[in-house]
């Protein structure tokens, strides 16, 4: 009987440390994306501050800042690039492909610039996503010989005006929105999360799935089979020259949320472990100067490098991380493609 | 022996192979795991899906001929329509394998040379033959728990249960060392005694309350869905034969008289038993961890022993050099692939099937696999080309797992 009693009261002590814990995991996690949205909403208003005017004095001090405000923009939204899921994707709001439909639909955003069609903020509220958000605007902001660009056709200038702050638009919403769906992601009790662990299978096939899309999409899909067939096409941001800026974000705030989860393991060693196989990864990608498309067909083997590097942080928590926290490996977005 | 406890084991499991293959149509299963997969991991060549109407057609087979089993006295074609049907379906696909629809199998397969009688009377050596079956299934079940990783890391349980730890009121305490320790010796102590404590009349009733308490709270816990049913029902093999008649109040038959065997009979019946207590023990035949490599892991009531993880793509190597990965989770279920990650012959088989898409091509495999919590490690040795069955790999395809730290 005592030992009953024993094992009883040690199983309950145990237990209620253990769900504190999720919850201020989940919480951390949340947070780590909230914060990004946050600092995106300040970013795109001083991306469309930095826009207003411009039109009226095109210069390339202006243009530059432009390009600054646009950059830290996008470092922000893809840092939260793997939170692919709740508002972002869901209806009503579904505010992903507003942000960063990819790949810009170039011809679309051409023909928009050549027609008399409105150009403002509001006329971009009833847009489709192919001429909207962030990918639009660096087509249009990082053409070549821009300012000159600008000033022979100023619609162009125009354009980027109405879209930066139709993306913050986007962004104020993202914010509301994400914060709308905490308590579904951190006291589930329904849908789309029936339970805590639910919350925590999303974040780390979400951890997962990141360094996938980085390994097959941002950097296998652009090398093509050979070698010899390079895609540039395939590229992310390759017109700002952030494809590889790109990836090593994605891949930091995807580490981030994986940090604020991984206490639950309770495996100081798997963490020492996740650190390494993390920093490597990123020092690898960082390996791979731009433009992205010329190391690819110069020195395929960087790109190579990188890629094995972010398979092992892959491998990390898909396998070792995911049975840690007893997670339930699911499908990737991309999957069924 | 009175036969009437064997009549209602029947009653009741021609019932439970008829709710098993509605369930699988009413839960849309059918369609899930046979007709929209693009690929199955088939157990022969022939074993192939068929069309929707017959593939159904199969289904509500098993339905009538689980109900007919249970209804009529004369069961054996009914249960011949259904035991057909059920294995067809299981050898569709490697990665839907359960112990338990081989336990089925197998009970269906001991229930069709059962001698019933129209007096009323059973043969003592089939019930015995069918009280072994299930107390081999718990035994090996307990033998395959002395292990380091049950015993001493209460793996995987710790793992599985720390995931349903946000159950109301038990939830919690799930998370628990202490209780995955617990639950790991007394499941382990459990299955070497049960069939005991179920045999010895003493303990019978001890035994009885262990098997509900046991199987009610594997239910609770995991969806191993009808395996604690199968188990509670075979349960009433240990009973006294006339246990129904009993129970209700009717008249018990008089013992009949002790039937004497031919000897060849008793050998028969010995090889039978011998046979069924060591195929099970044919992973030692393997130099590997049986856990890991599943060499002879199969059909051998290793149950609940393992939590793998893993990572597997593909590098295809076409014949004019260039290479290709190939993401298998694209092309295959989310059940598939849970399986095909930590089982080797599945790996081969897909490996297989891509070499089979790209003539002259060579394939691959590049996998990663944990197992109940050990550092991962890669699995599949990548320089073994996998366009050949399983078979014929080269030894060593498999890596050896690596010691735990």
């Amino acid at each position: 009987m005592r030992i009953v009693s024993l094992f009883v009261s040690s199983a309950v002590l145990s237990a209620c440390t253990s769900g504190v814990e999720r919850t201020a995991a989940l919480q951390a996690a949340f947070d780590v994306i909230d914060a990004e949205y946050r600092s995106f909403e300040v970013h795109t208003a001083d991306l469309a501050a930095t826009s207003q005017g411009v039109c009226d004095d095109i210069t390339a001090e202006r243009v530059a800042a432009i390009q600054d405000a646009w950059w830290a923009s996008r470092g922000t939204y893809k840092r939260a690039d793997m939170a692919g899921f709740g508002p972002v994707v869901e209806q009503p709001d579904r505010l992903g492909p507003l942000i960063d439909f990819w790949p810009a639909r170039s011809v679309a955003v051409d023909e928009l610039i050549a027609s008399d069609a409105a150009l403002d903020a509001e006329a971009f509220s009833t847009l489709g996503s192919a001429t909207r958000g962030l990918p639009s605007i660096e087509y249009v902001l990082y053409q070549p010989d821009v300012v000159e660009s600008w000033v022979n056709v100023p619609r162009n200038c125009t354009f980027v005006r109405a879209a930066t702050e139709d993306v913050h638009a986007s962004a104020v919403a993202l914010v509301i929105a994400w914060n709308l769906w905490e308590d579904r992601l951190v006291l589930p009790d329904g849908e789309p999360y029936a339970a805590e662990q639910d919350v925590l299978n999303e974040w780390v096939n979400r951890v997962a799935f990141a360094a996938e899309d980085i390994r097959l999409e941002k950097l296998a899909a652009p090398m093509g089979m050979g070698g010899d067939d390079i895609r540039p096409d395939a590229l992310e941001s390759r017109y700002s020259r952030r494809s590889v800026q790109d990836a090593v974000d994605t891949l930091d705030g995807a580490h981030l949320v994986l940090l604020a989860v991984l206490p639950l393991a309770d495996d100081p060693e798997l963490v020492s472990r996740a650190e390494q196989v993390y920093s490597l990864a990123r020092a690898r990608l960082l390996d791979i100067s731009e433009p992205a498309e010329t190391t690819m067909a110069i020195e395929p083997e960087i790109v190579e490098r990188a890629q094995q590097a972010v398979q092992a942080y892959q491998v990390l928590v898909q396998v070792d991380i995911a049975q840690a926290l007893s997670v339930t490996v699911v499908f990737n977005d991309n999957d069924g493609d | 022996m009175d036969g009437a406890g064997l009549r209602l084991f029947r009653w009741g499991f021609g019932l439970l192979a008829a709710a098993s293959a509605l369930r699988f149509v009413a839960k849309g299963w059918v369609a899930e795991l046979y007709l929209d997969p693009a690929f199955h991991f088939a157990w022969f060549d022939w074993a192939t899906v068929p069309t929707a109407p017959v593939l159904y057609g199969l289904f509500a087979a098993q339905v009538i001929g689980g109900l007919g089993t249970a209804y009529f006295e004369r069961y054996r074609p009914w249960l011949v329509m259904w035991l057909v049907c059920f294995v067809y379906v299981e050898l569709l696909d490697k990665a839907l394998y359960l112990n338990h629809y081989v336990l089925m199998s197998v009970l269906g397969i001991g229930l069709l040379i059962a001698p019933f009688r129209r007096d009323g009377y059973a043969a003592a050596w089939h019930v015995w033959l069918l009280r072994s079956q299930v107390a081999l299934v718990y035994l090996w079940a307990g033998l395959c728990k002395i292990n380091g990783d049950w015993l001493l890391r209460a793996e995987p349980l710790k793992t599985w249960l720390q995931a349903r730890s946000d159950l109301p009121l038990v939830g919690p305490l799930l998370a628990s060392d202490v209780t995955a320790f617990g639950m790991s010796w007394g499941g382990c102590v459990y299955d070497l005694s049960i069939a005991l404590l179920l045999v010895w009349p003493r303990t019978r009733r001890l035994g009885i309350v262990l098997v509900v308490v046991f199987h009610a709270t594997l239910g609770l816990l995991f969806p191993i869905g009808i395996f604690p049913w199968l188990m509670a029902l075979a349960v009433t093999l240990f009973f006294r034969p006339s246990w129904p008649r009993e129970w209700l109040g009717g008249r018990v038959l008089p013992k009949s008289k002790p039937a004497f065997w031919a000897h060849w009979k008793v050998a028969a019946w010995c090889v039978v038993i011998a046979i069924m207590t060591v195929f099970p023990a044919r992973f030692l035949l393997y130099d590997a961890d049986v856990n890991w490599g599943e060499q002879g892991y199969r059909f051998s009531w290793r149950v609940l022993l393992t939590e793998k993880t893993g990572f597997v793509e593909y590098v295809v190597v076409h014949a004019d050099g260039r290479t290709e990965r190939v993401v298998p989770r694209r092309d295959l279920t989310a059940v598939q692939f849970a399986q095909l990650v930590g089982k080797p012959e599945l790996i081969a088989q897909y490996g297989q099937h891509l070499g089979e898409q790209y003539p002259g091509a060579q394939v691959f495999a590049d996998s990663y696999v944990s197992l109940n919590r050990s550092p991962s490690q890669r699995f599949i040795s990548d320089d073994v080309d996998l366009c050949q069955p399983a078979s014929q790999l080269p030894d060593g395809w498999i890596l050896p797992r690596r010691p735990s730290p």
